[in-house]
């Protein structure tokens, strides 16, 4: 399935405990997990987070276009970064390139 | 029916599972689109599409039969819905059937079969023929069950098909004549097959187990989306009946004997494939998940630890109790089960065989060497065909062979993946 898997990596823990505490507080908990902390994000896609290691997984749902696929994850990157990072939020769909 | 989990039974010190009274595994879009294209690349596409049908049908009334009796449900209208929501909680997609006394039309939208196909070959491929012939089973099956008309009396017809660029999927549904019913490949007749025989442990076995509760415990929670799909590992994955890939599988055989015998070893080598495809994209896209690096611990390469991984993914997919009897790195891997997916459908309907049949069991151990041994885990590679291509599809160094099967009356089935000569 082309382009509905991205990877990050965040640096440390103090980033990985942001995360995860930003993203509880905006979207809803998907289940159910193993080991992985799931976030839905939008419509349907998901920001999957390993908490003891911080590795990110965005995954893309499978039933996107696949011409839209890139600026879907691109979408859903650029709005973590910005939660992250304390900056104002929207949607993620409004951070389109 | 509530939850299909009230449903859900195991033979646990055998890794095999149970909805209804049906048997069960999980199995990915790769590896089931790859059994239908081997069936119809044999048989051909009318015929190979009848037994796919036929298949599809007969298993998919073991399941309904069992859980509609267990759920209670009586009038056509509860034992509709049942099934439509079992086809969508299992990953096969949305069905809305419309059906009288057997005559009448059903909808589908985000099909498996078709969706996938779609997805994966749509790009580049136009196909001519309709996908989707496990949900025309599947709803012949519901069909004739809402009615209570007679077993194999229903048939189904795809008219329109998404994997043939139509937005959704069609089916007309109409009557027959009662076609040949075979015997029941259900808990009873799979314990007898498997008689006393008792697991033994192998290497590695408290890291497998562990490993493998993690993941049934995962799995157990597993069900289709709003879109009746699930799309996880970097795959979508069904829940699905094994009688309808044994069905395939064996009667596609049958029939080849019988019309082409010199096909054979090729048709078991594609067989074998299936274990290939399987492992590569679903044991790979698995090992390689966050879940796993999340509830197990990143990803070790080392190749002991990928074969114990891999034989912890089998017995969570309900595969059967693969156990590892011997692993020298780089030379030699011994797999036994005391038995297979495979075993207890054709011991039920085919009686005894004079040669060796699990050959998805096969195909996986070889595949499960290739990823042990050949594999830059570190990279993360992408789990796409070329990459399947350049793993599986040239200077592949080991060779597979079944030395002990219980089709041919032994207590267990054991495969041997060695190194080829000369390959280095």
């Amino acid at each position: 399935m082309r382009d509905l898997l991205w990877h990050s990596q965040l640096r440390d823990e103090s980033t990985v405990r942001e995360a995860v505490r930003v993203l509880r507080e905006h979207c809803p908990p998907r289940g159910p997990s193993l080991g992985v902390e799931i976030f839905e994000v939008d419509a349907e896609h998901q920001v999957v987070l390993v908490p003891r290691t911080g590795r990110i997984q965005i995954r893309i749902h499978g039933l996107t276009p696949k011409d839209e696929r890139h600026q879907a994850a691109h979408s859903v990157v650029s709005w973590l970064e910005d939660l992250i990072q304390g900056r104002p939020q929207g949607h993620a769909e409004e951070h389109r390139p | 029916m509530k939850d299909m989990n009230d449903q859900w039974s195991r033979l646990p010190e055998h890794e095999l599972s149970f909805l209804g009274d049906a048997p069960v595994i999980y199995h990915c879009h790769h590896f089931n689109l790859f059994l239908d294209q081997t069936v119809d690349d044999a048989l051909g596409p009318k015929i190979g599409a009848e037994l796919r049908f036929a298949a599809a049908r007969d298993a998919s009334y073991q399941l309904l039969e069992s859980l509609m009796q267990a759920s209670g449900a009586e009038t056509p209208a509860e034992r509709m819905s049942l099934a439509e929501g079992v086809f969508a909680a299992m990953g096969h997609g949305h069905l809305a059937i419309d059906v009288d006394q057997g005559k009448g039309s059903a909808r589908g939208e985000n099909l498996h079969y078709g969706r996938t196909w779609f997805e994966k070959y749509g790009g580049n491929v136009r196909r001519r023929t309709p996908v989707d012939t496990f949900a025309a089973g599947f709803i012949a099956a519901a069909a004739e069950l809402a009615a209570g008309l007679p077993r194999e009396s229903v048939i189904v017809k795809e008219d329109l098909c998404i994997g043939m660029r139509a937005s959704h999927c069609e089916f007309s549904i109409s009557r027959g004549e009662p076609g040949e019913h075979l015997a029941a490949i259900d808990r009873a007749a799979t314990e007898a097959t498997i008689g006393a025989t008792k697991p033994t442990a192998g290497l590695h076995e408290p890291q497998i187990e562990s490993i493998t509760e993690t993941l049934r415990a995962f799995l157990a929670g597993v069900r289709g989306d709003q879109h009746g799909l699930i799309q996880n590992f970097g795959v979508y994955i069904t829940l699905h009946l094994t009688s309808y890939y044994n069905r395939i599988t064996y009667g596609t055989i049958s029939r080849v004997l019988k019309t082409a015998p010199k096909m054979l070893e090729i048709l078991e080598s594609l067989f074998r494939e299936s274990g290939h495809v399987c492992v590569f994209n679903t044991f790979g896209g698995i090992l390689m998940s966050p879940e796993w690096e999340g509830a197990i611990g990143e990803l070790n390469p080392d190749p002991a630890e990928i074969v114990a991984g891999c034989t912890a993914i089998a017995r969570a997919l309900n595969f059967g109790r693969w156990t590892i009897r011997e692993h020298s790195p780089g030379q030699r891997l011994v797999i036994d089960t005391p038995t297979t997916y495979e075993c207890p459908y054709y011991l039920t309907r085919h009686g005894r065989s004079d040669r060796p049949s699990c050959y998805f069991l096969q195909g996986a151990a070889l595949a499960i060497m290739q990823l042990a041994e050949c594999v830059n885990w570190r990279e993360r590679p992408a789990l796409d065909q070329e990459f399947y291509n350049k793993l599986f599809r040239s200077g592949v160094k080991w060779r597979v062979e079944q030395t002990q099967c219980r089709t041919m009356g032994q207590d267990r089935c054991e495969v041997v993946v060695s190194k080829l000569k000369g390959s280095t």
